[in-house]
C-alpha cells in the first residue's frame, strides 16, 4: 500500500509514538529521575478523558442509530422505546445526580433485572449447545468433551466416596494440562499485542488516520 | 425532581417492577416475542443512560474539576475529546485523528508494557521449571517434576500449535519441520483440554446467572404474593 | 529463451508458463511470494514463508481441452459417436467421491506428433476439398451446439463424458481414411487443444516461436491475469491450510463461542487489543448492548453454526473436487471464496452461502478480451490455466447466472435468484461450463469464431494449399506443413511430449454422418445484424476471399471472419447484439429456469421439514424444561447427592488464606469489576468477601471500573455494614468509577496521594479512611473481582507489576478460570495469591469462613444442572451414534 507522504499523518504518527514512548518508558525506568512523571501523568489523565468521550461517541452513536430506525420505521417502537427510555434516565440521572433515588431504583429495579436475566437466558442456550454441537468426532473432540464433562461433574462435589478423587483429578487437570494450554495461549496473544503495539507506536500500522 | 418522584418509587413497587420485567426477558424462552423485544430496548436505553451518567459525572465532571486548577491541564484533554465527536460526520471525521492517535498511543504503550511486565516475563518465567525431582519438596499425592514437565511441554507445543500449518500433500517436509509439525499437533491436543474446561466453566457461570434470577424470582412471588394476601 | 523443465520448449524470456505443456518457468533468481514477498528458491511450490502456493495448480495437461488437434480454422474435428462409455479413469488428482455421471476421464494419452504424421481431420478437409461437395465430410453439428439443444445443464454431465470418450477413441485411432465421414457428436475440446497441437507442432517443426498470432494470443492473456490467478490460488491454499482444528473449533463451540471464543480468538489474532477496540466503538454499555442484541438470536445460531458446520464440510469436501467432466474443461481449483463465505457469514442463509461459492468459481471469460475469447480460454485453459481464477474475484453475484439463461430468457426475472440457487446447488460442479460460457460469449455472429477456424484448410489440395498460402492468414502457416505430412502409423503415436494431450490429432472419421446443419432455433437467435445472411447451411462455397464462409456449418454466413490477419487488430468488442428470442424459446427457457431453481415459495414448508423443525423445538423445550427441574428441585426437596462440606480447591484455600493473614485494621481494597450481568455469579463472592472483611475488621475501600459495578458494591456494603455496624468514610468508602481504560488503572497506581472522591462525592482525603492511604502501597491487599479477563489482566499487568509486594487475589467468574490460571500457577512468586471460582468456589469460601450465605444455599441446585448437562451431552451423543448406526446398517 503506497502511502503518499502527508505531513498530516507524520503528525499523527508523532502525537501517538511520544504519547506511547512516554508512557513505556515507565514502565522500564524510574520516570522520577527524569521528571518525567508528572508528564505521564497528565498524559495518563488525558487518555482517560478522551476514552471517556469516546464511550459518549459510542452512546450517541447508538441514538443516532435509533433515531434513523424510527425515522424509517424499521422496528420503529422498539427504537422509541430505547430512546425514551435513554432520555428519561438521562432526565433523572442530570437533574438530581447519580446519587438520586430515582437513579439508584432505575438501577435496582430496572437495570438489573433486566441484565441480569438476559444474561442467564445464556444458560439455556448452553443446554441447547451441549446437545446439539457437542458430538464426539475425533480425538480432539473427544478429549474436549471428556475434559468438559469431568470438570463439570467434579466442580460441585459429589456425595460419593470416589468424588473426592475425582476432585483432585479435576483440580490436577485445571492446574497442569489446562493450564499449560491457556498459557501458550496467553502467551501468543501477548506476544501479538507487543507486535501490534510496537507496529501503531511506530508508525507501521496507522489504524487513526484512514 | 426527586421530591417529585420519591413517593412513588418505593421498593415495592420496585420489586414489581423487577419480576415483571424478568419475566418478559424469560418469555424469550417461549419464542422471540414483542415483549421480550420490549424489555430489550428498554434495557438498552437504560443502559446507556446510566452509562452516560456515570461517565459524565465520575468522569468528566469530577476529574475536570481536579483539573481545573490548571486550566492547560484541563483545555487539551476537553478538546482532543470534542475533536472526537467530529468522527460522527464522515466529512469532519479527519478532524479526530488527532485524539485517535492520541489515545491510541497511550493505549499501545500501556498494553506493550503491561504485557511484557505483566504477563510475558512472569508468565515465561514461570515456565522455566527444574525437570528435576530433587527440587521438589516430596508429596505424598503428587509428583511435582512431572507436573512441571507436562507443562513445560504443554506450553511450548501450544505456541508451536499457532505456528504451523498443515504441510499441502507432496510437500517435502524437513525433520525439524516434522516434529514442529508433531509439536503442533501434540499443542492442539492440550487446546482442547483447556476448551474443555473453558466450556465447563462457561456452563458453570451461565448456570450460576440462571440460578440468580430463579432465586429472585421465587423471592418476588413470594413477597408479592404475600402482599396481595394469597402468601 | 528459456527451456521448459518438462517438456523443453523454448519460451520466451518473459514466459511465466511453458507454453506447450503449462508447467510453470521459473526464473533463476528464484519467485517471489505473492503473498508475504519473500524470495523463494526456483524449486519451491509452496512459499518457504507462508505456505502460500507458489505454482499455480496446472489443469491436468491431460484434460481434453489440451488436446491438441492442431489449429488451423478447421472445421471441426468430426468422428461418429459410438459408445458414450466410460474408459479408463485417467488420474485425476482431485477427483471427489464418484459423481452420478459416468467418468470416463481420458488417460493423459500423449502422442508425439511425428513429422510425418497428418491429422485425419486434415486428410478429412483435403478430401473434402478435393471432393467439393461438402456434405461429404460435413461435421456433425458441434458438440455445443448438439448440447443446447438438450437441457444442457442437467445433461452436460452425461453429454461431456460422451465427447470425451469420444476423443480417447479419436487419440487411438490412427490415420483414417479420408473419405470417412465425420461423426455425429462434435466437440467442444479438440478446439481447446488445438492451439496446443499447433504451438506444439510447430515446435517440431523447428520454429522458433509460436506464430505470431498465437503468441499475441497468449501475451494477451495477460501476466495479470496469472498473477490473480496465482494469487487466488495461494488464497485458496491459504484457505485449505487453515488448520482445521481451528475449523472444527469454530464448529463446536456455539453461542458460547460467540462469546468467549470470539473474544479469544479476537485475541488470537491480537489485531487490535481489546482496550483500542474499546476506545473506538466505546465501554462498557455499548458492549453490553451488543451483547444484549447478542443473546436475542441466540438460539438460531446454535443449529446454524451446526448447519453451517456441515455446510463448511459439504462444501469443504467438494472444494478442490469438481466432477471431473468440469474438471476436464475448467481447472479443478474452484474454490478460492468458497471455503471463506462459509467460514465468515455465521448467519447467512445457506442458499446465500452457496451462492457465493458459485460467485467464485464460474469464470466468464471476458469479453473485453482482444483474442476471440474462446481462442483465449482455450489457450488459457490449456497453458495457463489459472487465469480462470482472476476472474472468480471479480464475478459478482448477478453474473453467476448462467449468460444463456440470461440472455435467452431476460423475462425471467425470477430466475436470478432462482439461477443463483441452481448454481448454488450445483456450486461444487462449477455452475458455467466453458462451453457454456463460449456461448455467451461469442460475439455477433455468434458462429464467427469458429469460422476462423474453418478458414485455415481452404486450400484443399497439397497443390492448392500452397498456391494459396500467401492469402491465407498468418496462422495458418504451419498449415502447409500439416498438410503435407503424410499420415502417422499408429505405432509411432506415442504419449511424446509430456503434458500435452494429443488425442485430437487423428482426424476424424468421415463415414455415414449427417450433414451437420444450425439447427432453426438457433438461427432464430442469431442477432438482428446476422440476420440478413443466407441462412441456408450447406450452401456450395464460394471463393473464399469474399468474406462469407462457405463450407461447414456455417456456410452461408457472410462477413463471418474477415481475410485480414484478426490478430494484428485489436478486437474490440461489440457490444452484444439485440437477440430477438423466439417465444417459444423464451417460455422454453423461463420453464427451464424455473424448473431448475427450484426455489420454494417462500412459507411453504415441506412435510418433512416440518416435522423436523417440531422436532427440534420440542427437543429444546425438553431441554429447558429438564434444566428447570433441575435447578428448581432442591427448593423442595434435598437429593443428597451432593457434598455440604465443600471441600475447598486449592486455589480457594490460598484465597481465604491470603485474608486472613492480615492484620486487622488493615485496608483492603476490592474491585467490584462486574456489571449486573454477571451479578448472579459475582455477588455471591463479593458479599462472601465482604462478610469476611468485616467480620474480621478490615477496612474496606472498593471501586469499579464498570459503571454499574460501583452501584453493586455500593448494594453490597451497605447491606454487609449494617450488620458489623461499619461507617462510612471511617470503615469502608466507595470510590465509585473507574474508567474502563488501563491508563485509569495505571494512573490510579500512580496516584500519590489517593486524589479522588467517594461515591458520596465526599473528597477521600477528606475521609479518615481516606487519610490513611496516600498511595497504593498502602493497601494490604488488593482484591479484584474480575467478570473480563481484560479488566483482571489490566490489574496485573499494570497494577501488579508496578508494585509486585502488594498482594493479588482475585474472584473470577468460572469462564475466566482456565487463561486466568496462568497467573495463578506462577510458582515461587505468584501474580495471583488466591483464586475464588465462580460459584463453586464462593460456596467453598463460604464453608470456609463458615457462613452460610447464596453460594453454600444454590450449591445443589449448581450441581443438579450441571449433571444434566452432563447427561444432555452423553444422550445427544448416544443418540446421535445409534443413528448413524442404523443408517449404516
Amino acid at each position: 500500500m503506497k502511502r503518499r507522504f502527508s505531513i498530516l499523518s507524520s503528525i499523527y504518527v508523532i502525537i501517538a509514538g511520544a504519547t506511547g514512548i512516554i508512557i513505556l518508558l515507565g514502565f522500564f525506568f524510574n520516570l522520577e529521575s527524569w521528571h518525567l512523571q508528572g508528564l505521564q501523568t497528565i498524559l495518563l489523565d488525558w487518555a482517560i478523558v478522551v476514552a471517556a468521550f469516546a464511550f459518549l461517541l459510542g452512546a450517541v452513536n447508538v441514538v443516532r442509530v435509533n433515531v434513523m430506525r424510527v425515522r424509517q420505521r424499521k422496528g420503529a417502537l422498539y427504537s422509541l422505546v430505547t430512546l425514551a427510555a435513554m432520555l428519561l434516565t438521562l432526565t433523572l440521572g442530570l437533574l438530581d445526580g447519580p446519587q438520586s433515588l430515582a437513579l439508584q431504583w432505575t438501577f435496582k429495579w430496572v437495570l438489573v433485572p433486566l441484565q441480569a436475566t438476559l444474561f442467564s437466558l445464556m444458560a439455556f442456550f448452553v443446554v441447547v449447545a451441549a446437545w446439539r454441537v457437542f458430538r464426539l468426532r475425533n480425538l480432539a473432540s473427544v478429549l474436549l468433551l471428556l475434559v468438559a464433562a469431568l470438570v463439570l461433574i467434579s466442580q460441585v462435589p459429589l456425595n460419593f466416596p470416589w468424588a473426592e478423587d475425582l476432585a483432585a483429578f479435576k483440580n490436577w487437570i485445571l492446574a497442569v494440562p489446562a493450564m499449560a494450554g491457556s498459557r501458550g495461549i496467553i502467551l501468543g496473544v501477548t506476544l501479538g499485542i507487543v507486535t501490534t503495539g510496537l507496529r501503531l507506536l511506530l508508525g507501521i500500522d496507522r489504524p487513526y488516520s484512514e | 425532581m426527586e421530591a417529585l418522584l420519591a413517593p412513588f418509587l418505593t421498593e415495592s413497587l420496585g420489586l414489581l417492577v423487577a419480576f415483571v420485567l424478568t419475566l418478559l426477558v424469560f418469555s424469550y424462552l417461549l419464542g422471540d416475542n414483542p415483549l421480550f423485544r420490549l424489555a430489550q430496548a428498554l434495557f438498552v436505553g437504560v443502559g446507556i443512560g446510566y452509562g452516560i451518567i456515570v461517565v459524565f459525572h465520575y468522569v468528566l465532571m469530577r476529574r475536570l474539576s481536579l483539573l481545573s486548577a490548571n486550566w492547560l491541564l484541563t483545555v487539551p484533554p476537553l478538546l482532543l475529546g470534542l475533536l472526537l465527536w467530529a468522527k460522527l460526520w464522515p466529512a469532519w471525521s479527519k478532524v479526530g485523528n488527532v485524539s485517535v492517535a492520541f489515545i491510541l498511543g497511550a493505549g499501545a504503550a500501556l498494553a506493550i508494557g503491561g504485557a511484557l511486565f505483566g504477563t510475558l516475563v512472569p508468565q515465561v518465567r514461570a515456565t522455566v521449571l527444574s525437570l528435576d525431582p530433587a527440587d521438589y519438596p516430596a508429596t505424598p499425592d503428587s509428583n511435582p517434576a512431572l507436573d512441571a514437565g507436562i507443562i513445560v511441554l504443554g506450553t511450548l507445543c501450544t505456541l508451536l500449535s499457532f505456528h504451523f500449518r498443515t504441510p499441502a500433500p507432496g510437500q517435502r517436509v524437513g525433520p525439524g519441520a516434522a516434529l514442529i509439525h508433531f509439536a503442533g499437533r501434540l499443542g492442539r491436543y492440550f487446546i482442547m483440554i483447556s476448551f474443555g474446561a473453558l466450556f465447563a466453566n462457561m456452563v458453570m457461570s451461565r448456570i450460576s446467572l440462571l440460578l440468580g434470577r430463579i432465586d429472585f424470582l421465587l423471592d418476588a412471588a413470594d413477597t408479592l404474593l404475600t402482599w396481595l394476601g394469597l402468601g | 529463451m528459456i527451456y521448459c523443465p518438462k517438456c523443453g520448449t523454448a519460451n520466451l524470456e518473459d514466459s511465466k508458463f511453458c507454453t506447450q505443456c503449462g508447467t510453470a518457468l521459473e526464473p533463476e533468481t528464484g519467485r517471489r511470494c505473492p503473498m508475504c514477498g519473500a524470495l523463494n528458491p526456483p524449486g519451491n511450490v509452496f512459499c518457504d514463508e507462508c505456505q502460500a502456493r507458489l505454482v499455480p495448480v496446472v489443469a491436468r495437461p491431460t484434460g481434453p481441452l489440451e488436446m491438441p488437434a492442431p489449429f488451423k480454422g478447421l472445421s471441426l474435428p468430426t468422428k461418429p459417436l459410438e459408445e458414450p462409455e466410460a474408459e479408463a479413469p485417467a488420474p485425476q488428482p482431485e477427483v471427489p467421491e464418484p459423481t452420478p455421471e459416468p467418468e470416463p476421464a481420458p488417460a493423459p494419452v500423449e502422442r508425439e506428433l511425428a513429422e510425418d504424421e497428418e491429422p485425419d481431420w486434415l486428410i478429412n478437409l483435403r478430401a473434402k476439398y478435393g471432393r467439393g461437395p461438402v456434405e461429404a465430410e460435413m461435421e456433425a453439428e458441434p458438440a455445443w451446439l448438439r448440447e443446447l439443444h438438450e437441457p444442457p445443464v442437467e445433461e452436460a454431465e452425461q453429454e461431456a463424458p460422451d465427447w470425451l470418450s469420444e476423443l480417447r477413441r479419436r487419440a487411438e485411432e490412427e490415420a483414417l481414411a479420408p473419405e470417412e465421414e465425420v461423426a455425429e457428436e462434435e466437440e467442444v475440446p479438440p478446439i481447446a487443444g488445438v492451439t496446443e497441437a499447433v504451438m506444439e507442432r510447430e515446435e517440431e517443426e523447428g520454429e522458433e516461436a509460436p506464430p505470431e498470432w498465437l503468441r499475441a494470443i497468449r501475451e494477451e492473456v495477460p501476466p495479470e491475469e496469472v498473477a490473480p490467478g496465482v494469487e487466488a490460488e495461494e488464497a485458496v491454499a491459504e484457505e485449505e491450510e487453515l488448520p482445521d482444528w481451528i475449523r472444527e473449533l469454530s464448529q463446536e463451540a456455539v453461542e458460547e463461542a460467540e462469546e468467549e471464543v470470539a473474544p479469544l480468538a479476537e485475541e488470537e489474532e491480537a489485531t487490535l487489543p481489546d482496550w483500542l477496540a474499546a476506545v473506538v466503538p466505546p465501554a462498557e454499555e455499548e458492549e453490553a448492548v451488543l451483547e444484549a442484541e447478542e443473546v436475542s438470536p441466540p438460539a438460531p445460531p446454535a443449529p446454524e453454526v451446526e448447519e453451517k458446520a456441515e455446510e463448511e464440510e459439504k462444501i469443504t469436501a467438494e472444494a478442490g473436487e469438481p466432477p471431473d467432466w468440469l474438471q476436464r474443461i475448467a481447472p479443478p481449483e474452484e474454490v478460492p471464496a468458497a471455503e471463506v463465505p462459509p467460514a465468515e457469514e455465521a448467519e447467512a442463509p445457506e442458499w446465500l452461502r452457496t451462492i457465493t461459492s458459485a460467485a467464485a468459481e464460474p469464470p466468464p471469460p471476458e469479453t473485453e478480451r482482444e483474442a476471440p475469447s474462446w481462442l483465449q480460454e482455450i489457450s488459457a485453459a490449456g497453458e495457463v490455466p489459472v487465469f480462470e481464477e482472476a476472474e472468480p474475484a471479480a464475478v459478482e453475484e448477478e453474473e453467476a447466472m448462467p449468460s444463456w439463461l440470461q440472455e435467452l430468457a431476460p423475462t425471467a426475472e425470477e430466475g436470478p435468484p432462482a439461477v443463483e440457487e441452481l448454481l448454488g446447488e450445483e456450486a461444487e460442479e462449477g455452475a458455467i461450463p466453458s462451453w457454456l460460457q463460449e456461448i455467451k460469449d461469442m460475439e455477433p455472429p455468434p458462429l464467427e469464431e469458429p469460422a476462423a477456424l474453418v478458414e485455415a484448410p481452404a486450400p484443399p489440395e497439397e497443390a492448392v494449399e500452397e498456391e494459396e498460402l500467401e492469402e491465407v492468414p498468418p496462422f495458418t502457416v504451419g498449415v502447409e506443413k500439416l498438410i503435407e505430412t503424410p499420415p502417422v502409423p499408429e505405432e509411432a503415436v506415442e504419449a511424446g511430449v509430456e503434458g500435452v494431450v494429443e488425442e485430437e490429432l487423428a482426424p476424424p472419421e468421415v463415414e455415414g454422418l449427417a450433414k451437420a446443419t444450425i439447427p432453426a432455433w438457433l438461427m432464430a437467435l442469431r442477432p438482428a445484424e446476422a440476420e440478413k445472411e443466407p441462412a441456408a447451411p450447406g450452401v456450395e462455397e464460394e471463393a473464399v476471399p469474399v468474406a462469407m464462409e462457405t463450407t461447414g456449418l456455417l456456410a452461408g454466413i457472410p462477413g463471418v471472419l474477415p481475410a485480414e490477419p484478426i490478430i494484428g487488430v485489436p478486437h474490440v468488442p461489440r457490444p452484444p447484439a439485440e437477440v430477438t428470442v423466439p417465444g417459444e424459446l423464451a417460455l422454453e427457457a423461463k420453464l427451464l429456469g424455473e424448473v431448475v431453481a427450484e426455489q420454494r415459495p417462500a412459507g411453504v414448508v415441506l412435510p418433512r421439514e416440518r416435522a423436523q423443525r417440531l422436532a427440534r423445538q420440542v427437543g429444546r423445550f425438553l431441554l429447558y424444561l429438564a434444566l428447570i427441574t433441575a435447578v428448581l428441585l432442591p427448593y423442595f426437596f434435598s437429593t443428597g447427592l451432593f457434598d455440604e462440606s465443600v471441600p475447598p480447591a486449592p486455589e480457594t484455600e490460598d484465597f481465604y488464606r491470603a485474608i486472613e493473614n492480615l492484620e486487622p485494621d488493615a485496608v483492603v481494597l476490592v474491585a467490584f469489576d462486574y456489571d449486573p450481568s454477571l451479578a448472579g455469579e459475582m455477588n455471591l463472592q463479593a458479599e462472601a468477601l465482604v462478610h469476611h472483611l468485616m467480620r474480621r475488621g478490615l477496612k474496606v475501600m472498593t471501586l469499579s471500573m464498570y459503571p454499574g459495578g460501583q452501584a453493586l458494591a455500593e448494594q453490597v456494603l451497605l447491606s454487609a455494614a449494617g450488620l458489623y455496624e461499619y461507617q462510612a468514610g471511617t470503615d469502608y468508602i466507595n470510590l465509585g468509577y473507574l474508567p474502563n481504560h488501563p491508563a485509569s488503572l495505571r494512573a490510579f497506581a500512580g496516584m500519590n496521594p489517593l486524589v479522588g472522591f467517594s461515591y458520596e462525592g465526599t473528597p477521600v482525603q477528606e475521609t479518615l479512611l481516606g487519610q490513611r492511604i496516600s498511595s497504593l502501597s498502602d493497601f494490604a491487599l488488593i482484591v479484584e473481582l474480575a467478570a473480563d479477563q481484560q479488566t483482571l489482566r489490566w490489574w496485573v499487568e499494570q497494577v501488579g507489576s508496578q508494585y509486585p509486594n502488594l498482594p493479588l487475589v482475585a474472584g473470577i467468574s468460572a469462564g475466566l478460570d482456565p487463561y486466568v490460571r496462568p497467573y495463578y500457577e506462577t510458582p515461587g512468586r505468584r501474580q495471583l495469591k488466591g483464586l475464588l471460582v465462580g460459584l463453586p468456589g464462593a460456596a467453598q469460601y463460604e464453608g470456609l469462613t463458615g457462613r452460610v450465605g447464596r453460594a453454600l444455599d444454590n450449591l445443589e441446585s449448581q450441581g443438579l444442572a450441571h449433571l444434566t448437562i452432563v447427561a444432555a451431552i452423553v444422550v445427544s451423543n448416544v443418540v446421535y451414534f445409534a443413528s448413524r448406526f442404523r443408517k449404516g446398517k
